[in-house]
């Protein structure tokens, strides 16, 4: 058996690296060079420099990396044994979405899992909002999540407060597809396994981390991890958003890679920042998910914070 | 220059407009103004002016360049003494001016906290804004991130214009990121994981794990066993130094090797190297834990560095273990593989520096090995994601093919083996063919009577070790059993004078003795045959490692043979409580326990189906508790057909050797493999022996007055008493047994008289100062315990009561597979009325069966809170526990 996981491991978290940077030496080690990592791991220092253009610190990055092969060999054992699944990005269970939305740039080298895996190639669609979303909002989020479940579509979000939680909750309540994509390491996710035991283990709920498996929670990870929501998702719900934050950002960075971006735009109010993403190419819907049409005026929009 | 300026911001507006933008979003006035300043009319040069990237220049730049190429023309500059400097240049010049490396943390703590939501000038107002500002905005921050009056207090006098080019400078030195855009975001590099990881191996210390190999590529041999003389010892045997040649070289090797070869100084004497030479250790899975205390002791009396960890040390113990080998302060550390389960050792883990790792008894990883353990898989799984080029030792005496392949495709083609020879030439084998038990202990009592030295006998049961050790002591010899369920201090003690030779005999079932290394086990009788031949080797192979003559012997018969094979077959739970099992733990963690309880399993049971769905990938096991495995395979049903189809045929070539009739040594070479040999010359076989039974009648007798005496105790403890339990015989396979059974299942009347003298004389011998003889009332109906006690009493001249009743219906015990769940079912279900009768009295309480002692439980916990002063109990039979 040629189990390269270590190694995929290894090379998924070296510190301070780019994400591309990352994707791109798996690629060229495994797609241009026809060589397995375990393989390249035995490179040596001349060998990295001139043939992979390693810089001096990327030289010390990698002996650290080598350095801790054995000790990651337990971690790997731990993960297998409890049920998680690491997913390296060229392998057939890594969702496609994924590269398709990110590319190499972006994509994470390394996934875990713990659920499903086929859920995972399903058709999904992220449903995203504040943390504090007002109750219409939240009830539109349950509309959608329902519809979800009827179309068989997988609901992404990422477990934060707010619409996060309502769109996964109402999710399983309607039997649909979730998947979780955590703002933390898979292994420090243990009340939250407990909690969806049932529904990941008959389906329906698959978690996802891209982080080190014993990363805590933190701001910025979860900032990272929203890339990923958006990442998985072909389709892009937002039940609520200000004109700032990550919500926003990862709404104008859909409309941007032209994705279908959907708003919920209840109270034809064009100050609200729904109007200021319809604006931007966002389409409207109304509260059950249906499209709505909105005259949109020419007038720029200023935005103090960004005045230079 | 004014027109320009007017052209260009004209322009902006106009793109502002029709992109529904702000125009700073275009291009901001700092872009203005060294457009102006710099004239740029290639897009080569347009790339030097600030803020221009390769988005602006595809979308903008020809309209730019266009524009300042017809105002250069139209004024007719001459743009050859204006040289645009490089935006590299650029931002040096400006960093000189005004950067502060001070509050470089600061600024990346917050770009971290927004990573990609926000572009420069957003950052900085974050940082410069009023409070109120980002308050609103930025609440999150604010409040969780101490944004403390130092913070604040820290960036009051920057300007925005410091914080602004300090933001540029860490973008140049690629510690944060601009992302391409119209509204560029700033994010750190990637999540800098340095800062979240909790464990992190620090770069500087770490030297490389294979330093040792690397660094010390002297493969001399006379140089490694002058550092051998330091262990104690000359010379490295030839196949030790094969093998530490290869791991030296970072290899995997299999060493199969007979036992009391030397092994173990393989890898400890590589051990030890490399903690020389890089402060690394090596792990060393081992499954008994007699043979992990044996081990670490003798290499602590030679001064080196070697621990282990086990379930019966201490927590504090085992930590402070880890925390050593965690500060490079062991070079060897033993542990059960077991303890791959272990938080705290998965804690400690990440941070060791790592030499090797061996398996030692490797056959266990395999599943054709005897004693394959559910916790060995965990090792395969760990092994088979090490680096390769990392030095692994497997370790065993016996190894037939298939385990090898087994063990070969766990660790990989490359693996190297290594084996040597399994003749022994000291040992001389014989088998014994006989009809039943009694011919047995006829054969113990001849052959040890004969023998000098000190031996072990195995059995196949635990109850059968008591009452070997019971018939030898009753001939005088010197006895102890030993056998898994005895408590950890009484096995120690056990294994402390085995080593001394107090006893001249320990019964035991196979839990004692591999990988022991003790010299002078002059001899190993088997009572029963064991699963293969393999298990057989392993066994046999403790006596004689000094050399020595030693004699080992097979008390064999075709009873035997039925017996194993009934094993076998029943070896498991039906296979529709497999399936019900996993629908439940699909649907809810479950102990051992609550899925004993819930589908009605005894213990032996429950373990048995857990390791199979452990085994089969179903379930995984955390600590106590077993959950299932989401991404579990179908149950594997035709595997255990298969598994029992090789078992059979394993014990098929069992029964050939105890029936063979050429040599038995090339026998079980051969069937190991080992195609080397010639016929021993010294084996029954090879000396033609014939056996017969002198003496039989004599000896019988002897046994049928043991028999008479015979019983077996086991102490309970209720409500901090203790009570001793003694019952006459074990239930099953026993005369007695089968007696019992008859008399209750079968109507065969009243319990004969026999059990009744049998019974006196044990409480005579017992137990004493008996005031009243209470007997247990029967579940559905029938006398017969009463009129058991009442005989036993009236021979006693004790008196007896009938007061103990029942107050209710209670289930039969035997319908419950766990003791809660018959603690349970008698729960307040007994009752004695004159108290009197009882108060401040030695009772002896009398029953036919016992089983978990349940029964015997709740009754002596009622009387005892009800004045009695002691209790005792007798039982006819008692069904065996642990090792059916
Ligand atoms: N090179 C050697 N020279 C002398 N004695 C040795 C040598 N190697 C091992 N021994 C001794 O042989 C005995 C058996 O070793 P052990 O490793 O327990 O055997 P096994 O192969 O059964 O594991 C030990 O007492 C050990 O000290
Ligand atoms: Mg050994
Ligand atoms: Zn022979």
């Amino acid at each position: 058996m040629d189990n390269e996981y270590i190694y995929r491991i290894a090379v998924a978290h070296m510190p301070h690296w780019t994400q591309e940077r990352k994707n791109l030496l798996v690629i060229d080690v495994l797609h241009k060079r026809k060589m397995s990592l375990r393989d390249f791991f035995e490179s040596d220092e001349n060998t990295l420099k001139n043939e992979f253009n390693f810089e001096e610190k990327e030289l010390t990055d990698f002996k650290n990396a080598k350095d801790s092969l054995p000790n990651l060999s337990f971690q790997v054992e731990k993960l297998i044994n409890e049920g998680y699944k690491i997913i390296p990005i060229n392998s057939d269970l890594y969702p496609k979405i994924m590269k398709e939305n990110l590319k190499v740039k972006y994509s994470p080298t390394i996934i875990y899992t713990k659920g499903d895996v086929n859920i995972l190639q399903e058709n999904a669609v992220a449903i995203v909002g504040s943390r504090d979303a007002d109750e219409n909002s939240l009830k539109f989020t349950d509309n959608i999540a329902k519809k979800m479940a009827d179309e068989y579509k997988v609901v992404v979000s990422g477990f934060a407060k707010g619409v996060d939680k309502q769109a996964l909750d109402s999710s399983i309540k309607y039997n649909g597809n979730s998947i979780i994509v955590l703002p933390q390491g898979i292994l420090t996710f243990d009340s939250g396994f407990k909690k969806y035991y049932n529904q990941i283990n008959n389906g329906g709920v698959i978690v996802l981390s891209t982080f080190p498996v014993d990363a805590g929670w933190s701001t910025g990870l979860a900032m990272a991890r929203n890339r990923y929501i958006y990442g998985l998702a072909k389709e892009i719900y937002v039940a609520q958003t200000n004109t700032s934050g990550g919500t926003w950002s990862g709404a104008i960075d859909g409309i941007k890679r032209q994705r279908d971006v959907f708003v919920y735009y209840p109270e034809h109010n064009t100050k609200s920042p729904a109007y200021e993403l319809i604006k931007k190419g966002a389409i409207p819907i109304d509260f059950n998910g249906e499209r709505i049409n909105v005259e949109i005026s020419q007038k720029p929009i200023q935005l103090s914070m960004f005045k230079s | 220059m004014e027109n320009l300026y007017k052209q260009l911001t004209t322009y902006r507006l106009n793109v502002a407009q029709k992109e529904n933008l702000p125009a700073y979003c275009i291009f901001d006035n700092n872009s203005i103004d060294e457009i102006i300043k710099y004239l740029p009319t290639t897009l080569d040069e347009l790339n030097n002016i600030r803020g221009f990237k390769e988005q602006r220049i595809n979308k903008y730049g020809q309209d730019i360049v266009k524009i300042v190429t017809e105002y250069v023309e139209h004024n007719n500059i001459d743009k050859s003494n204006i040289h645009i400097p490089a935006k590299k240049e650029k931002r040096e010049k400006r960093k000189e001016e005004t950067i502060d490396t001070e509050i470089e943390e600061i600024i990346v703590d917050c770009i971290k906290n927004f990573n990609g939501e926000f572009g420069k000038s957003g950052i900085v107002k974050i940082l410069k804004g009023s409070d109120s500002v980002r308050k609103d905005y930025y609440k999150e921050l604010y409040y969780k991130n101490a944004i403390n009056s130092r913070f604040w207090g820290y960036l009051k006098d920057r300007t925005g214009s410091v914080i602004g080019n300090t933001i540029e400078k860490l973008i140049d030195e690629n510690k944060i990121l601009q992302t391409d855009g119209i509204r560029p975001a700033l994010r750190i590099s990637d999540v800098d994981y340095s800062k979240i990881k909790t464990k992190k191996i620090e770069a500087t210390e770490s030297i490389d794990i294979n330093a040792a190999a690397y660094t010390d590529k002297n493969m001399n041999r006379d140089y490694h066993e002058k550092l051998l003389s330091k262990m104690g010892y000359e010379k490295f045997y030839d196949n030790q130094w094969n093998v530490i040649e290869k791991l030296l070289n970072n290899q995997r090797v299999l060493i199969i090797e007979k036992t009391g070869f030397g092994k173990s100084l393989c890898y400890q004497y590589v051990a030890n190297l490399f903690y020389e030479q890089s402060k690394a250790l090596a792990i060393v899975f081992s499954p008994l834990l007699s043979l992990m205390r044996d081990q670490v002791n003798g290499l602590k009396a030679k001064g080196l560095r070697a621990e282990c960890i086990t379930g019966e040390q201490t927590e504090e113990e085992n930590v402070k273990i880890l925390e050593n080998a965690v500060n490079g302060k062991i070079a060897i550390l033993y542990i059960s593989p077991e303890r791959l389960e272990n938080e705290i050792w998965l804690k400690y883990i990440p941070e060791i520096k790592l030499s090797m790792v061996v398996i030692d008894e490797a056959h266990c990883i395999s599943q054709w090995g005897h004693d394959f353990r559910p916790s060995y898989r965990r090792i395969l799984n760990l092994v088979n994601n090490l680096p390769s080029k990392f030095p692994i030792l497997a370790v065993t005496a016996t190894a037939t093919s298939k385990v090898i392949e087994d063990i070969k495709i766990q660790l990989g083609d490359e693996l190297e083996i290594i084996r040597g020879s399994l003749y022994r030439d000291n040992l001389q084998l014989h088998c014994i063919t006989c009809n039943n038990l009694n011919e047995k202990m006829y054969w113990i009592i001849r052959i040890i009577n004969n023998l000098k030295g000190n031996g072990i006998i195995y059995c196949g049961k635990r109850a059968d070790t008591v009452l070997i050790s019971e018939w030898l002591q009753y001939n005088g010899i010197k006895s102890a059993y030993y056998h898994g369920g005895l408590n950890k201090d009484l096995r120690l003690k056990i294994e402390q004078s085995f080593f001394e030779n107090e006893y001249k005999v320990i019964v035991s079932t196979n839990a004692l003795g591999m990988g022991v290394d003790k010299k002078d086990i002059r001899y190993i009788i088997h009572m029963q045959i064991p699963e293969n031949p393999m298990s057989y080797y392993q066994e046999i192979g403790r006596a004689g490692r000094d050399g020595k003559l030693s004699q080992i012997i097979l008390l064999y018969s075709h009873k035997d043979k039925e017996l194993s094979e009934f094993f076998i077959e029943n070896c498991r739970p039906n296979i529709k409580k497999y399936r019900y099992a996993i629908q439940k733990i699909k649907n809810k963690p479950y102990s051992k326990l609550n899925l004993a309880n819930e589908l009605y399993l005894s213990d032996n049971d429950a373990d048995t189906m857990l390791n199979d769905l452990f085994d089969q990938n179903i379930i995984i096991k955390k600590g106590s508790v077993y959950e299932y495995n989401p991404n579990a395979p179908q149950l594997d049903e035709d595997y255990f057909i298969w598994q029992k189809q090789q078992k059979l045929k394993e014990l098929g070539k069992m029964v050939k050797y105890a029936e063979y009739s050429q040599c038995r040594m090339k026998y079980l070479c051969n069937y190991l493999e080992d195609e080397s040999i010639q016929a021993c010359g010294i084996c029954d076989n090879c000396k033609k022996y014939k056996f017969n039974m002198d003496n039989f009648q004599k000896i019988k007798n002897k046994i049928d007055d043991f028999y008479s005496q015979f019983s077996i105790a086991d102490n309970l403890y209720v409500n901090g008493n203790e009570i001793e339990v003694r019952s006459l015989s074990y239930y099953g396979d026993t005369e007695i047994g089968q007696i019992v059974h008859n008399c209750k299942y079968e109507n065969a009347g009243n319990f004969p008289d026999g059990l009744v003298l049998k019974s006196v004389k044990i409480i005579k011998k017992y137990f004493k100062n008996i005031d009243l003889i209470l007997y247990v009332p029967p579940t559905v109906s029938g006398g017969l315990v009463e009129n058991f006690a009442h005989r036993i009493a009236k021979m006693l001249n004790i008196s007896v009561s009938d007061g103990l009743v029942k107050t209710r219906n209670t289930e039969s015990q035997k319908m419950f597979k766990s003791k809660r769940k018959k603690l349970e079912n008698l729960k307040n279900a007994f009752f004695f009325k004159e108290k009197g009768e009882i108060n401040n009295k030695n009772i002896l309480l009398i029953d036919d069966i016992t089983d978990s002692n349940a029964t015997i439980e709740v009754i002596s916990e009622y009387l005892l809170n009800n004045g009695v002063k002691t209790v005792s109990v007798l039982t006819i039979a008692r069904t065996v526990k642990g090792d059916e």
